[in-house]
């Protein structure tokens, strides 16, 4: 049944009582169980605890009174957000026992609103990878072609969406986890400006950078989960007290001399011209809908990647010291004299080869007589790419530019060469490094792979975005789409 | 930027430095994979940063607070369940930290 139904018309089914909230949970883990052995989107199938929350929604439905739009809908949770009472691992095998005491922010409020939760979702490990092959608990795979990745580090998150097991699943982007996966498995998804969703109860990765937001199968979607999670948190202090505004109301109104900025910096040498070519056809289709494109430049562009490898490795490699095996995770094996002893055995036990390559490029930019020349001269450069945002923003509403350079890769086609593998996500880390909220949605195929087309606005301008993005699948039926299972 | 070529060795350095215990194989793969991401990160020498602010907070939030208040977030017991060390009177037992000469 989920395979005919968005988050809204669930929601809507749940008040008419056209079906019961535990009739979408069962349909739901029917598909996850039955689809994780080929796709292994789950980490952690939550069956006990989704019939459970189910059975108290149905209670709520009969006596009408459901809590809101989000009550009694399946969804699922990236597993780097702790979930009191369900095993938060982190995709780590450091942290392959550990059950959380309390549940993160947004975990607090989905549960709330009356989130069925039907499981925590695949990652890489730490969310460090583009690819969610370097999970400690195998590779996700993209539900369009199993031979191809879901894009990472939020993949299993994507996936779940895009096989339908899910109506709506959080994930977390730092550098382009939730765009990248949401451009290869086609479905939409988005990453909010710095601060705008709370991360405490997250699992840090690179602190000046983290954000949180949900991927679903339509923007108005999208719109009704980050009404309830968006928000200041006394526990998260980078979360400001600016006002939530009404997603759902925003999402109306025409784009009639909606100016479109295209950075000439994004359309070069490496981008696929089967993914131009449909990127621009998108384009296209808002001039249709009254936009105006508009050429511009954004010359920091070529330093993002470079910069990203390093900020994010140097707030990685302080976050991870934590993880010492004291006071929660993996127990090494193998004898262990002292203290130091301890902490060397479980990290070498605990941590995958991508983490630990970034934990050792981190605390190197940081060593002394290093700090000058890669920390603070990437920080400065930060600055530049942030300046680039602004000044363009002056003269365009938003931004619009490919995902990916191109479509979902192949299963180990990358996995080897960090360097490759890091490319990947030179279209969407500028955004990270500047704050900025951005918007994926499917916009063509490419061989039956998905194309997604990234939406840039200025810092705290979810509101447009989500309009600029609901106006188009208005107009389109791209986002309609779903693999055959 | 990057004079110093990271070898083997130099690479067990930084492992200890993180706590990370790692073989000689793996010091050896991850020297050669360190090198060509630093050799990339060359191309910000040409970077005009002369005289540019560094960005630590992207939303340009200053000074947070809130008031000084007790409350309690977790149960002390739930927190000490997550260890899989031998606990004493309330208490986490680690190894020596500090060795007899």
């Amino acid at each position: 049944m989920l395979e005919n139904l968005t988050l809204k018309t669930a929601s809507e089914g749940l008040r008419n009582k056209k079906f019961k909230p535990s009739d979408l949970a069962k349909d739901a883990l029917e598909r996850a169980k039955k689809s994780n052995g080929e796709i292994n989107a789950y980490i952690t199938i939550a069956e006990e605890t989704a019939l459970k929350a189910a059975a108290e929604a149905d209670q709520r439905q009969e006596k009408g009174e459901l809590r809101g739009i989000l009550d009694g809908i399946p969804g699922a949770l990236k597993d780097i957000i702790n979930t009191k009472g369900v095993l938060s691992t982190s995709a780590s095998k450091i942290l392959s026992n550990f059950v959380p005491p309390y549940n993160a922010t947004v975990a607090e409020k989905l549960l709330e609103a009356g989130l069925v939760l039907t499981g925590k979702t695949n990652t890489d490990e730490f969310a460090c990878g583009g690819s969610t092959e370097y999970s400690a608990y195998g590779v996700t795979r993209n539900p369009w072609d199993k031979e191809r990745v879901a894009g990472g580090s939020s993949g299993g998150s994507a996936a779940v969406v895009a096989s339908q097991s899910a109506l709506y699943a959080i994930g977390t982007d730092t550098g382009g986890s939730i765009r990248l996966p949401a451009s290869f498995c086609g479905v939409s998804g988005l990453k909010v400006t710095y601060g705008r969703v709370s991360r405490s109860g997250v699992t840090a990765m690179a602190s000046s950078l983290d954000t949180i937001g949900p991927f679903a199968k339509t923007v108005e979607d999208l719109a009704l989960v980050l009404s309830t999670i968006a928000g200041a948190d006394t526990k998260d202090s980078t979360t400001p007290k600016v006002a939530v505004p009404d997603y759902i109301a925003g999402l109306g109104g025409d784009l009639k001399g909606l100016k479109i900025g295209v950075p000439k910096e994004y359309f070069v040498e490496g981008l696929d011209p089967e993914v131009e070519k449909i990127v621009r056809a998108a384009m296209a289709e808002y001039e249709k809908l009254g936009a105006k494109l508009v050429p511009i430049s954004l010359p920091y562009t070529k330093y993002a990647v470079a910069i990203y490898y390093i900020i994010m490795p140097a707030e990685l490699s302080a976050n991870l010291a934590r993880y010492d095996g004291i006071r929660y995770g993996l127990k090494p094996e193998g004898e262990v004299n002292e203290i130091l002893d301890q902490y060397y055995k479980t990290r070498d036990q605990g941590f995958g080869q991508e983490v630990k390559r970034r934990i050792l490029t981190g605390t190197y930019v940081l060593s002394a007589g290093y700090f000058d020349a890669y920390y603070r001269k990437a920080m400065k450069v930060r600055t530049l790419i942030k300046e680039d945002f602004e000044k363009a923003f002056e003269e365009v509403d938003v931004i619009m530019t490919p995902v990916s350079p191109g479509v979902a890769f192949k299963v180990g086609e990358k996995s080897n060469d960090p360097l490759a593998m890091y490319l990947e996500d030179a279209f969407t880390i500028p955004a990270s490094m500047a704050g900025i909220p951005g918007l994926s949605i499917p916009c063509g195929f490419k061989g039956g792979l998905p194309v997604g087309l990234q939406i840039l606005a200025p810092q705290f301008a979810e509101e447009l975005l989500l309009k600029v993005g609901h106006q188009y699948q208005l107009a389109t039926d791209w986002h309609t789409k779903f693999p055959q299972l | 930027m990057a004079e110093q070529k990271i070898d083997a060795e130099k690479l067990k350095h930084i492992a200890t430095l993180a706590r990370i215990g790692i073989s000689d194989q793996e010091a050896e793969k991850y020297a050669v994979q360190m090198n060509s991401i630093l050799d990339y990160m060359k191309i910000l020498e040409d970077a005009p940063t002369e005289g540019v602010e560094m960005t630590t907070q992207v939303t340009g939030l200053k000074s947070v607070t809130r008031p000084d208040e007790v409350k309690i977030e977790a149960e002390a017991d739930d927190l000490l369940n997550c260890t899989t060390l031998p606990k004493i009177s309330g208490q986490i037992a680690v190894r020596a930290v500090i060795k007899e000469e």
